[in-house]
């Protein structure tokens, strides 16, 4: 299990090598250069040249490359061309707010989803069961942005109960919450509805199972073979999708971070390439990469807790 | 014949899929002595393993039970409460090994966790939960599996199922049904999926435990030849018919039905040494689209003019012998040689 922990994480350094390159690749790309954006109208050729020189802009692309693995092998990502803030204390600002909104939402929609589902395929002849069915087709169907934009109109607007805009005042928990309920609800919904859908199946292949048939004849009570017997099993499959969506989920904080003004990754990325800031922009998707990357390496480690058969070598 | 404990009147199901409507039992008939071993043959498709299903009342949603009753212990099951079933029967009374081991457990819970949950809701119902300690569920799991001869129990109680062979399985479900207080126990092709050496240990095992607990067993087998060891009595079932029932040895010495002796004539042993075995020609026709008269006739080698037209009933044709052919019945031809 160790050995398999140490070997999946040493997979780790290729992939960030990986995304780095593109990502230096895409940067070359994109128009407008840092030095102007920094200087603004005020841009003299000596001044661009001077700056270029300092973040090494004028060298080779593969010269840039290894001067930035340089530093992030000392923990260093560069200096914000736009705020001259470090890089690492802008990600270190903006982390906790996209990790708080994403685990709240997948949190939310794991144990809704997962229990919708269950219901839906215990109740699978009732009206309750087909309602099931249509509420998380829809949440499949709407795309989280509509979804936050939606939900903005409705809580904010039309019934001004829950605040709109940021992440609440640092060290007030009431006020966070507040402000986390929105965004995780309007990133998670499309979740609630995948999950369910998908333990529904699982499950009700599940409950026609043999194991579960030997259950019934032992008289064991419907509530625990529903819900400890068979749901273990039928949980499998969205542990899964589960980590490989977190990819999908972070793309998702994107949206509802923007639509919120939530000063966490995704809002930080986005204005960056905005200001062709491209330092953060870099140490941004780095650290989303490395998210990304991790989560899924829960999610294997994760099996070995739900189903004994899968053995890690 | 021992005093009763199973009796089956008139039992009729169907199965309901769609706009097709499968009779899966018609008319079962018989009784069940306490101790006794009753054999249940026949081929794939013919009601055995619903016919156990039905007295659990575990059958699937598409099956729908039209008339008669399961009478246990003087009490028709089929009219008690599903709450009663829990209560008092459904792994008490009477309990069950299914046909295969390889499912029937559950994947992700270790052996002794679904053993010891069983025991526990055993004896709630039983001795009504008298608070014991989960310490002596697993000594009583452990004990359980000792039973079976399964080596080193306190060890193998924190395996999951996956790290238990086929045979190992059915041990620990043997293990699971057959106790003191165990009245019936139903085996559905308890054997089917294992090897023969490890099939014919589980069945001595089976007739061991339930001989010192007095449980009387169906034992349902499309396996002619281990019934011959097995059972004390034995029927013959097809399209969801009795076909034949009696003592195993005047049945296999002298079968009244043809489709009996077909069976035993397509089962290799030293007499038929060099023959070629009888196979039945055709297969057992689909449940909704049954041939008129005996539903045997258009595979039956003897079959006449009268075998299309009426449908046989199941009659004493001797004392405690029972067979379903008009030709015994009316013609009265008493052997059936195939080949």
């Amino acid at each position: 299990m160790l050995k398999y922990i140490i070997k999946r994480a040493l997979w780790v350094i290729p992939t960030l090598l990986g995304v780095l390159i593109l990502l230096f690749g895409l940067t070359y790309l994109m128009p407008g250069d840092p030095a102007s954006a920094m200087l603004g109208p005020r841009a003299t050729p000596e001044l661009v040249a001077e700056i270029n020189q300092r973040m090494h802009l004028d060298r080779a692309m593969p010269v840039r490359l290894g001067y930035y693995l340089a530093g992030v092998v000392k923990g260093d990502l560069g200096t914000s061309v736009w705020s001259g803030h470090k890089v690492s204390s802008l990600l270190a600002e903006a982390l906790p707010h996209t990790a708080l909104l994403a685990l709240t939402s997948l949190g939310i929609a794991a144990v809704i989803g997962i229990l919708l589902g269950a219901f839906a395929a215990v109740r699978r002849n009732s009206p309750i069961g087909g309602c099931v069915t249509i509420v998380s087709l829809l949440g499949v169907a709407v795309p989280d942005f509509v979804a936050a934009l939606l939900l903005m109109l409705l809580f904010c607007v039309l019934v001004p109960i829950l605040p709109a805009l940021g992440a609440g005042t640092p060290g007030d928990p009431v006020d966070i919450l507040m402000h986390l309920i929105l965004p995780a609800t309007a990133l998670g919904i499309g979740w609630v509805g995948y999950l369910a859908r998908l333990t529904r199946e699982s499950m009700l292949d599940v409950l026609d199972s043999d194991y579960i048939r030997t259950s019934r004849a032992f008289a064991i009570p419907g509530k625990t073979i529903t819900y400890r017997y068979a749901l273990k099993n039928a949980v499998i499959p969205s542990i899964t999708v589960i980590g490989l969506g977190v990819g999908k989920l972070l793309g998702g904080a994107v949206f509802v971070e923007i639509i919120f003004s939530r000063p966490g990754l995704g809002k930080l990325i986005v204005d960056s390439v905005h200001a062709r800031d491209f330092p953060v922009v870099q140490g941004g998707i780095l650290v989303a990469t490395l998210l990304f990357v991790l989560a899924n390496l829960i999610a294997d480690i994760s099996y070995a807790f739900v189903d004994p058969r899968i053995q890690y070598e | 014949m021992p005093e009763p404990l199973l009796e089956i009147n008139n039992l009729t199901l169907d199965y309901n899929l769609g706009d097709r409507k499968m009779r899966a039992l018609d008319r079962i008939n018989f009784s069940l002595g306490k101790g006794e071993v009753m054999g249940v043959a026949g081929e794939s498709g013919c009601g055995k393993s619903t016919l156990a299903l039905a007295i659990l009342r575990l059958l699937p949603r598409v099956a729908e039970i039209k008339r008669g009753e399961v009478m246990f212990n003087g009490r028709n099951l089929l009219t008690l409460t599903e709450k009663e079933m829990e209560h008092e029967i459904r792994g008490q009374k009477i309990t069950m090994i299914f046909q295969n081991p390889q499912n029937a457990l559950n994947p992700v819970f270790k052996i002794g966790t679904q053993m010891t949950d069983i025991l526990r809701v055993q004896d709630k119902y039983q001795s009504g939960g008298a608070r014991k300690k989960n310490q002596d569920f697993k000594q009583q799991a452990i004990e359980r599996l000792k039973l079976t001869g399964i080596a080193d129990p306190e060890a193998r109680i924190s395996n999951y199922p996956f790290e238990f062979s086929g045979g190992m399985k059915q041990r620990v479900m043997i293990g699971m049904a057959l106790s003191s207080g165990t009245s019936l126990l139903l085996a559905d092709e308890a054997t089917t999926a294992l090897d023969v050496t490890i099939e014919a240990q589980i069945n001595r095992l089976i007739k061991e435990l339930a001989a010192k607990y007095g449980t009387s067993v169906l034992y349902v087998t499309h396996n002619l030849g281990v019934l011959a060891e097995m059972a004390d009595r034995i029927m013959i079932m097809y399209a969801g018919r009795i076909f034949e029932m009696g003592k195993t040895d005047t049945v296999f010495a002298a079968p009244r039905h043809p489709y009996s002796a077909a069976l035993l004539e397509s089962l290799p042993s030293r007499q038929v040494r060099g023959r070629r075995l009888l196979a039945i020609p055709g297969f057992v026709p689909p449940l909704d689209r049954l041939p008129s008269g005996c539903s045997f006739h258009p595979r039956c080698a003897f079959a006449k003019d009268i075998c299309r037209k009426e449908v046989p009933p199941l009659i004493e044709v001797d004392e405690g012998h029972w067979s379903a052919c008009l030709l015994d019945q009316k013609r009265g031809r008493k052997k059936w040689q195939w080949i």
